[in-house]
C-alpha cells in the first residue's frame, strides 16, 4: 500500500507525515516535487512546512511545480490525497478545492493545541469518525484563516465540502474556539467527490497518546483502508 | 586596529600585513571570535570535565557543537550563542540569523537539528524605554519565529527576562540541539592535506566586519552600523540543512564547518588549524552574488553558507547533492600540508598568513575590582502588606512570572514530532524514538538580578535551578554550556562580575558532576549615554540537557496526571533570602535582601531523590519553586492543571516567617511536587527532607497558616491575569 508523500523545497513534516502513514499501517514514500508521474502509488499526503519559505505566498510556487499535475490526476482518479497545513495551502492554489487561505487575523504564526469538530464524514480520511466527533490537535501556521465568498460557500455547503470546524472542547463552534479569523470557524475542506481533503491542523503531530493525542491517527487508517479497495 | 597588536603582527610576519589581511585579523582577534579577555577565566570550566562526568563526551570544547552521547550510538549535539548586538540594532534580522547561525554550528557536526531554545532579556517594559521594549520583542519573537518554524526545527523553550539594565541592551541567546549517530559526526577540523573546499552558499555584500561590531559597546551611532546586522534567508537554510545531511551520508566529508563570524576567513583558517594543516584558496572560484573585492569575500558575512573538506575525486557528487537543492557551490581550494592559509585571486596571492599567528590572538589581562551590591534588607521599612491575594495576582501578571504563552505560541513548537513536555513549563521533555523510551529534557536559566547583586551566588543559582527543573522531569543532567553575557571587561566592575560568574559556575557544575562542554562569550553590552554607563546585569545563562529514562514516566505525561485527592508535598525549608526576590521588586521596589544561598550538598541530595520519585512515575506534577517564591510555584500549578489546591503551611512554616516572606522567599531547593494518596508514604520515604502541605482539590488555591486562609483566589481569576499579562504589556488588550 504504497502513498506518496511529497517533498517540495522547505517541506518540514514530510517525516513527521511518513511516520503517521506507517503507524496506520501505510507505507510512505517520500516523492521529490520534480516528480510527474504517481500512478504507482494508491494515495498521496501534501505535507506541512514552508514550501519556498512561504515568499511569495503560502503554496503559491508549489503549485506551479512538475508533481502537480500527478497530483491533480490522482485527484480526478478518485485516489484519496490529503493536504495539511502549508499542504492544504498548496492544494487551494493547485485549486483541488474552493476557497483560500490568508493571513491569521492577528498577522502571527501560532501553534496552538485546538479542537475541531466533523462536519463530514463521508470522506476517506474522516469515515472512521462520526459527524460531531471532537478532535484535539494542534495548528501551526501564519497564513490559515479560510475564506470564500458567499456564493462559493454556499456551495460548499450544498456539496459537503466542509469536513472540519474549529470549536471548544464540548463541541460548540464559538468565536473564542477560532484561533485564526477562519469564516465560520473552517478548518478543513475537500472537493466534490469527497477524496481530496485540504486541512490546517495537523493530524500526524495528533497520532500518538504520548504527544498529547491520538485522535488525528484515524485520519491516516481511514485513508489506507479507503485506498486498499482502489 | 590596536596598535600593539599591529606592532606584534609585523615583528612576526616580518612585514606589513596587507589590507585583506588586516582585515582578516581585524576580525579573527575580535573580542567576539578570539576570547581574548575570557579564555583565561574560561579555564576554570576544565575542572568539570573529569573521570566523573567525561564518560559520554564524544567532542568537548573547541569545535563548532559539542557531541554528547545519550545511549548506545545516539548522540546530541550542542551549541549555544548570543547573537546580542545585532538584535537590538535590527531585532528581526539580527534576532533570525542567530538562529540560523546556531542551527549551522549543530549541522556542521552532521548532526540533525531538533530543538531550539531562546534565552532573552529585555528592557523594563513599564519604564522609559518601553516603546521601544515591544519594538525589540515583536521584531526578535518574529525572527526567531519565522526563521525556527521555515526551517522545521521546533522551539521548545528559553525565558523571558525584564530588567531596566537591558534597556539599551537587550541579549538574545540561543541554542540548538542536534541528533547524530556516533559513527557520523563530522568535526570542524580537517586533518590531512589534499582535502577539497567546497564552499556552499552565495556570497555577498552583507554583514562585512560583524565580529570587530559585536567587540565594542553600542553608542548612539550603533545605528549607523546596521549594514553590519546579516539578513537571513530561512528557506535556503532549510534547503542547506536537507543537503548537508543527504552530503553526509555518503562519507565523503571528512570536515564541515559553518560560516559564521569572520566569514571565509573564519571558517577556513579554524579549520585547518583546527586539524593541524593550512589552506590554499581560489577566490576567482567563490560564487557571488555580486561582484566583490577578495577582501570584501573574505570577511563577508552572507548567511547560509557552509565550507565543507570532501575526499579528492568526490567533488562532483557532493556539489550535484547541492544542486538538488538548488543551492550553489563550487571547489574553492584544497587542505595543504604547510600550516598556513593563502589565498589566490586570479591567480595573485592576496593573503598569505601562518594559521598560528592568525588563530592565536593574544591574550589580555584585564583588571578585576570587587562591585558587590548585595545588602541586608530592613524588615521595618518593608510593611506586611493587608491583602496577599492582591499581591500574588500582581506578582502573577508581572513581566518576569507571567505566562510567556504570547511568545512561545509564534514558534512551531511541534514540528519533527518529538515534544512530549511542551513550553511553559520547568523544562521542555523531548521523545528520542531510536532509543525509546529514553528522552531527553532542556532548560535554560539564570537570574540576572542575583547575578548583579552577587554575582558568584546568582550563578551557582543559576546551575541550581537549570538541576531542580530536570530533577521536576526525572532527569538527569549530562552536559551544561555557557553564554557569558556582560558589560564592557575593560571596566574592572564588570570583569570581576565575569570571574566571579564563571567561578560560581564552574564550582556548582563540578558538584553536580555536569561536564561544561561549550558556550559562547558576549562582552561589551553596556552603552554610554552622555557620560552615564549602562551595563546589562551579569547574565551567565546557562543551558543544561538532561537525559530522562523514560518519557512516560514524567508528571502530566498520558495518564500520569494529576487529580483531585492528590497529596502536595514540598522539599527543603523556606528561608527569610529575599534579595532580589520579584515580591520585594515587584511590590516594594528595592533590591535589598540577602541573595538564595544554595546549599550544594543537601540540594544535590533532594535533586537525587526527586529524580527517582520522579523515574519510578510516583509524581503526577513538580513544580519548581524559584522567582515569586512557594505562592507563586502553587499558583502556577493550580494554573497549568486547571485544578484547586488547598494548602497549611502552619506546620511547614518552621522558622517563624512573616506570611509574605513565607509565601515569597526565593529559597533554592524547593521543589513542590504532587503525588497520588496511596503513594504518599512511599514517596516520603524517599525523600530526606519533604512536607506534606496539602493537597489537590476544588477550584481555588487555599493557603492556610495558623487557621487563618492567607490566600483564597479562583483558578480562574488567577489564570486570567496570569494569560492575559503578557498581551497588555504589548498592548494587545
Amino acid at each position: 500500500m504504497k502513498i506518496a508523500v511529497t517533498k517540495f523545497l522547505g517541506t518540514n513534516c514530510d517525516l513527521d507525515v511518513c511516520h503517521a502513514v506507517k503507524l496506520a499501517g501505510g507505507e510512505p514514500e517520500l516523492v521529490f516535487f520534480t516528480q510527474n508521474n504517481l500512478d504507482n502509488y494508491k494515495g498521496a499526503v501534501i505535507p506541512g512546512g514552508f514550501s519556498y519559505g512561504d515568499y511569495l505566498r503560502a503554496g503559491a510556487i508549489s503549485a506551479r511545480t512538475p508533481i502537480i499535475k500527478a497530483l491533480r490526476k490522482m485527484v480526478e482518479e478518485g485516489k484519496p490525497v490529503l493536504g495539511i497545513c502549508n499542504g492544504a495551502q498548496i492544494g487551494l492554489e493547485a485549486g483541488f478545492s474552493k476557497g483560500t487561505l490568508t493571513n491569521n487575523l492577528n498577522a502571527k504564526f501560532i501553534c496552538k493545541w485546538v479542537y475541531i469538530r466533523v462536519e463530514n464524514d463521508k470522506t476517506p480520511f474522516t469515515q472512521y469518525y462520526k459527524k460531531g466527533d471532537v478532535l484535539k490537535i494542534p495548528i501551526a501556521h501564519a497564513e490559515g484563516r479560510f475564506y470564500a465568498d458567499d456564493e462559493t460557500l454556499d456551495y460548499m455547503y450544498k456539496n459537503n465540502m466542509i469536513v472540519f470546524k474549529y470549536c471548544d472542547e464540548t463541541g460548540e463552534i464559538t468565536e473564542e474556539a477560532n484561533p485564526n479569523g477562519s469564516i465560520d470557524n473552517i478548518a478543513g475542506v475537500c472537493n466534490e467527490n469527497q477524496n481530496c481533503v485540504l486541512l490546517m491542523p495537523h493530524p500526524e503531530r495528533a497520532s500518538e497518546k504520548i504527544l498529547g493525542s491520538d485522535d488525528g491517527l484515524k485520519m491516516f487508517k481511514g485513508m489506507i483502508d479507503y485506498a486498499k479497495k482502489i | 586596529m590596536d596598535e600593539n597588536d599591529l606592532k606584534y603582527i609585523e615583528k612576526v610576519l616580518g612585514r606589513k600585513p596587507n589590507h585583506v589581511e588586516l582585515a582578516m585579523f581585524e576580525n579573527l582577534w575580535s573580542e567576539h571570535c578570539a576570547y581574548r579577555t575570557s579564555k583565561k577565566l574560561l579555564r576554570m570550566f576544565a575542572k568539570t570535565v573529569n573521570e566523573k562526568t567525561n564518560k559520554n563526551i564524544v567532542v568537548g570544547i573547541g569545535d563548532d557543537a559539542a557531541v554528547i552521547r545519550l545511549k548506545d550510538d545516539i548522540c546530541l549535539a550542542i551549541a549555544m550563542e548570543s547573537h546580542n548586538h545585532p538584535s537590538y540594532i535590527d531585532p528581526y534580522n539580527g534576532a533570525a540569523t542567530g538562529v540560523g547561525g546556531i542551527v549551522r554550528d549543530v549541522l556542521s557536526m552532521g548532526a540533525k537539528p531538533i530543538a531550539l531554545l531562546d534565552p532573552l532579556r529585555f528592557g523594563d517594559i513599564f519604564g522609559k524605554e518601553g516603546d521601544k521594549v515591544r519594538w525589540l520583542i515583536e521584531g526578535v519573537v518574529k525572527g526567531i519565529g519565522d526563521y525556527g518554524n521555515r526551517i522545521g526545527v521546533p522551539t521548545v523553550g528559553g525565558e523571558c527576562e525584564f530588567d531596566s539594565s537591558f534597556d539599551y541592551n537587550n541579549l538574545v541567546n540561543v541554542v540548538c540541539v542536534g541528533l547524530v549517530k556516533e559513527n557520523e559526526i563530522i568535526t570542524g577540523k580537517a586533518k590531512e592535506a589534499g582535502l577539497s573546499l567546497i564552499l556552499v552558499g552565495s556570497t555577498g555584500r552583507d554583514g562585512i566586519g560583524g565580529a570587530s561590531f559585536a567587540s565594542k559597546d553600542l553608542t548612539e551611532e550603533s545605528e549607523e552600523e546596521r549594514p553590519s546586522v546579516q539578513v537571513g534567508d530561512a528557506f535556503s537554510e532549510k534547503c542547506l540543512i536537507d543537503a548537508v545531511l543527504e552530503a553526509v551520508k555518503t562519507g565523503k566529508v571528512k570536515a564541515m564547518k559553518d560560516l559564521g563570524a569572520a566569514g571565509l576567513s573564519g571558517a577556513s583558517s579554524e579549520m585547518c588549524y583546527g586539524g593541524g594543516v593550512g589552506c590554499e584558496l581560489y577566490l576567482e572560484n567563490v560564487i557571488l552574488r555580486e561582484p566583490l573585492t577578495p577582501y570584501e569575500i573574505m570577511v563577508s558575512e552572507s548567511q547560509e553558507r557552509m565550507l565543507l573538506a570532501v575526499e579528492p575525486g568526490s567533488e562532483d557528487e557532493i556539489i550535484e547533492i547541492f544542486k538538488k537543492y538548488e543551492l550553489p557551490a563550487s571547489v574553492i581550494g584544497k587542505t595543504i600540508e604547510e600550516k598556513r592559509i593563502i589565498a589566490k585571486y586570479k591567480g595573485e596571492v592576496v593573503v598569505d598568513l601562518p594559521l598560528d599567528l592568525l588563530c592565536e590572538a593574544p591574550l589580555y589581562d584585564r583588571e578585576a575590582k570587587e562591585d558587590l551590591k548585595e545588602k541586608e534588607d530592613d524588615k521595618e521599612k518593608i510593611k506586611m502588606p493587608d491583602d496577599l491575594n492582591a499581591v500574588l495576582l500582581k506578582l502573577l501578571e508581572s513581566p518576569n512570572i507571567c505566562s510567556k504563552e504570547w511568545i512561545y505560541q509564534q514558534y512551531d513548537y511541534e514540528v519533527q514530532i518529538r515534544t512530549v513536555v511542551k513550553p511553559g513549563k520547568d523544562a521542555a521533555v523531548l521523545r528520542i524514538n531510536e532509543v525509546y523510551p529514553v528522552g531527553i529534557a532542556l532548560t535554560t536559566d539564570c537570574n540576572s538580578r542575583y547575578c548583579k547583586l552577587n554575582p558568584y551566588v546568582g550563578a551557582v543559582n543559576a546551575v541550581a535551578e537549570a538541576v531542580r527543573n530536570l530533577a521536576a522531569v526525572g532527569a538527569e543532567p549530562i552536559a551544561m554550556l555557557d553564554n557569558l553575557n556582560f558589560g564592557n571587561p575593560e571596566r574592572p566592575e564588570r570583569f570581576w562580575q565575569l570571574a566571579e560568574c564563571i567561578k560560581g559556575l564552574a564550582d556548582a557544575a563540578e558538584f553536580f558532576e555536569i561536564p561544561v562542554v561549550g558556550g559562547n562569550v558576549s562582552l561589551y553590552n553596556e552603552t554610554v549615554i552622555e557620560g552615564k554607563e549602562f551595563p546589562i546585569n551579569p547574565t551567565p545563562a546557562i543551558f543544561v540537557l538532561g537525559k530522562v529514562e523514560d518519557v512516560e514516566k514524567v508528571p502530566g505525561v498520558l495518564d500520569n496526571k494529576i487529580k483531585e485527592g492528590d497529596v502536595l508535598i514540598i522539599t527543603n525549608e523556606t528561608k527569610d533570602e529575599m534579595g532580589g526576590s520579584e515580591y520585594y521588586k515587584v511590590i516594594h521596589n528595592t533590591e535589598d535582601g540577602k541573595v538564595p544561598r544554595v546549599d550544594l550538598e543537601k540540594e544535590k541530595n533532594i535533586y537525587e531523590e526527586v529524580r527517582e520519585v520522579v523515574k519510578e512515575g510516583l509524581a503526577t506534577e513538580a513544580v519548581d519553586c524559584s522567582r515569586g517564591g512557594l505562592a507563586v510555584a502553587l499558583a502556577k500549578m493550580a494554573i497549568l492543571n486547571n485544578i484547586g489546591l488547598e494548602v497549611d503551611l502552619t506546620s511547614y512554616n518552621k522558622n517563624n516567617l512573616r506570611e509574605d516572606v513565607l509565601l515569597f522567599s526565593e529559597t533554592s531547593g524547593r521543589i513542590i511536587l504532587a503525588v497520588r494518596e496511596e503513594n504518599k508514604d512511599k514517596v516520603l520515604s524517599k525523600l530526606t527532607s519533604a512536607y506534606i502541605i496539602g493537597k489537590v482539590g476544588g477550584n481555588k488555591l487555599k493557603i492556610k497558616i495558623n487557621g487563618k486562609d492567607i490566600v483564597n483566589l479562583d483558578v480562574k481569576e488567577m489564570k486570567k491575569r496570569y494569560y492575559e499579562a503578557f498581551p497588555k504589556m504589548m498592548g494587545e488588550i
